[in-house]
């Protein structure tokens, strides 16, 4: 009798779903308290209703399969996507600004037996503000989140889309690869002065000072992302003892736009499946 | 937290260049520190804490997190790519990764559904890939430069310094892949938490004077 599962996911038995479940409660209980409304998005889709939003990237590690019609149909491969989608068409004469939050797995392809393929994520947009205090608030929020979790220790990094719009092609591919040797230099962390000439960090600067968290956020001037839709803020919150960082974000001015609404939006996702993968962290915050 | 910095080291000349290296910049460890038999060890200030592992394994432990920063062959990182920051090119450890085949056989006309034994299955396949040749891998553990010889396959792709050893074997280079040297690598959560300490240890092994 064959009872295994597939590379990269898992079976969550009692203990470690209740845990889970604490996690996904408490994440959401701040969620609300910010003022966001939770919204779910299917888990199928068509590839070709997510496909004004995916970058190459996505769309190429999307789990793709026909269904009886043979229309190639995807396991989700993100949140943002399908809530651009959703925005764009069933909530198309809601009132901006929107403040959604989502929580579920997204399933992503993966060549390497260690990666997950099914990722447990907590997250959030605000669609419909363009501002430096929003990009503050929605760090706010994903801070406050994890500390609700009782995770001490938490830095945030923030860099710019800017960084990567202003390089040429090869240090693109080099700040992707973090491959600093060809880069030439280490890029620069410390404090906002690495982006004196984008004012919107120096607002958001001023933003996270006046929501008092300023000190746990560091400016990166090689923080870039492979997902191609961020326009302007791009942010990494780490947590020490975590290999990688749990959760990251930014701003997507364009995405809905590509589904033909023409609103900014901002937000970004914590990976609760990395949260789960270190159990003793989750254990010290007193679950 | 402490604010000591692990590091992985690939095991053999690369390890005995490192600590050499380290020693120039004033990181030592205690003489009777046994390096054929010790796996890790504290420097005698404590601020390092040096793994000594299989050059393969470096660049998991690095992204793992088991080690802060790594020190491994840039051929390791292209064979074994993951999501680490390099920092350094070390410029020790030289290295090429080249295409030879039997000398009796040479010139040699690449071919589609050539067979190719090397240790290095993904730098193979990506080079022949590149020029549209269609290649069959036979990936080996060592002693690549008997695979042709033996008719296990037409040609190799072989890591040589000096190219003796392809020589002593009847071989003949074809073209170069590419050039290694030892790099300095970081675990990308170390280096926003440690970021001064790794940042100065990587700015004084980027000092150093080469010795050529």
């Amino acid at each position: 009798m064959k009872t295994l599962t597939p590379f990269g996911v898992s079976d969550y038995l009692p203990e470690t779903a209740n845990k889970y479940d604490h996690c996904r409660k408490t994440i959401s209980t701040c969620f609300k308290s910010f003022g966001f409304d939770y919204i779910r998005t299917p888990t199928l889709e068509y590839i070709d209703s997510l496909k004004p939003g995916l970058g190459p990237h996505l769309e190429a590690s999307a789990i793709k399969f026909f269904d009886s019609s043979n229309q190639l149909l995807c396991l989700r491969p993100d949140h943002t996507t399908p809530i651009a989608r959703i925005v764009s068409s069933q909530m198309k004469s809601a009132k901006l600004p929107l403040k959604l939050y989502y929580q579920g797995p997204v399933f992503r392809r993966s060549n390497s037996a260690q990666k997950d393929m099914e990722i447990f994520q907590s997250g959030l947009e605000i669609i419909g503000e363009d501002s430096a205090k929003h990009d503050a608030d929605i760090i706010n929020v994903c801070l406050k989140s994890l500390q609700a979790l009782g995770y001490k220790n938490i830095g945030i990094d923030v860099g710019h889309a800017d960084t990567l719009a202003n390089s040429s092609e090869e240090n693109k591919e080099h700040l992707l690869n973090k491959d600093y040797i060809a880069l030439g230099s280490i890029p620069k962390r410390g404090g906002s002065e690495l982006f004196k000439t984008t004012d919107r960090i120096q607002s958001l600067d001023k933003e996270l000072n006046s929501l008092g968290i300023k000190n746990m956020v560091t400016y990166n001037s090689g923080l870039v992302r492979d997902l191609n839709y961020y326009t302007g803020l791009i942010f990494e919150c780490y947590i020490e003892g975590f290999s990688e960082p749990v959760a990251s974000g930014g701003r997507y001015d364009t995405l809905l736009k590509n589904f033909g609404v023409d609103a900014p939006a901002v937000g970004f996702a914590i990976n609760v499946s990395l949260l789960m993968d270190n159990p003793s962290a989750l254990e010290k915050s007193n679950v | 937290m402490s604010n000591c910095l692990t590091i992985a080291i690939a095991k053999g000349y690369l390890f005995k260049e490192s600590l050499k290296q380290l020693k120039s910049i004033g990181i030592t460890f205690d003489e009777d520190v046994n390096w054929d038999r010790r796996l890790s060890a504290d420097s005698t200030d404590k601020s390092i804490r040096v793994y000594q592992i299989r050059p393969w394994d470096v660049p998991d432990y690095v992204s793992g997190g088991a080690a802060d920063i790594g020190i491994v062959g840039h051929d390791v990182l292209i064979e074994n790519k993951k999501d680490v920051s390099q920092l350094v090119d070390l410029k020790f450890g030289y290295c090429r990764l080249v295409v030879a085949g039997p000398k009796a056989k040479c010139p040699i006309t690449y071919f589609h559904g050539m067979k190719v034994a090397t240790k290095y299955p993904r730098s193979s396949e990506i080079f022949f890939r590149n020029k549209g040749i269609k290649i069959n891998l036979i990936k080996l553990y060592g002693a690549i430069e008997l695979a042709p010889l033996t008719s296990l396959s037409d040609i190799v792709c072989d890591l040589t310094a000096t190219g003796t050893t392809l020589k002593e074997n009847d071989m003949e280079e074809i073209e170069t892949i590419y050039d290694t040297t030892a790099r300095l690598i970081s675990n990308n959560s170390s280096l926003k938490f440690k970021y001064k300490e790794i940042t100065e240890l990587a700015h004084k092994l980027s000092n150093l004077p080469q010795e050529k």
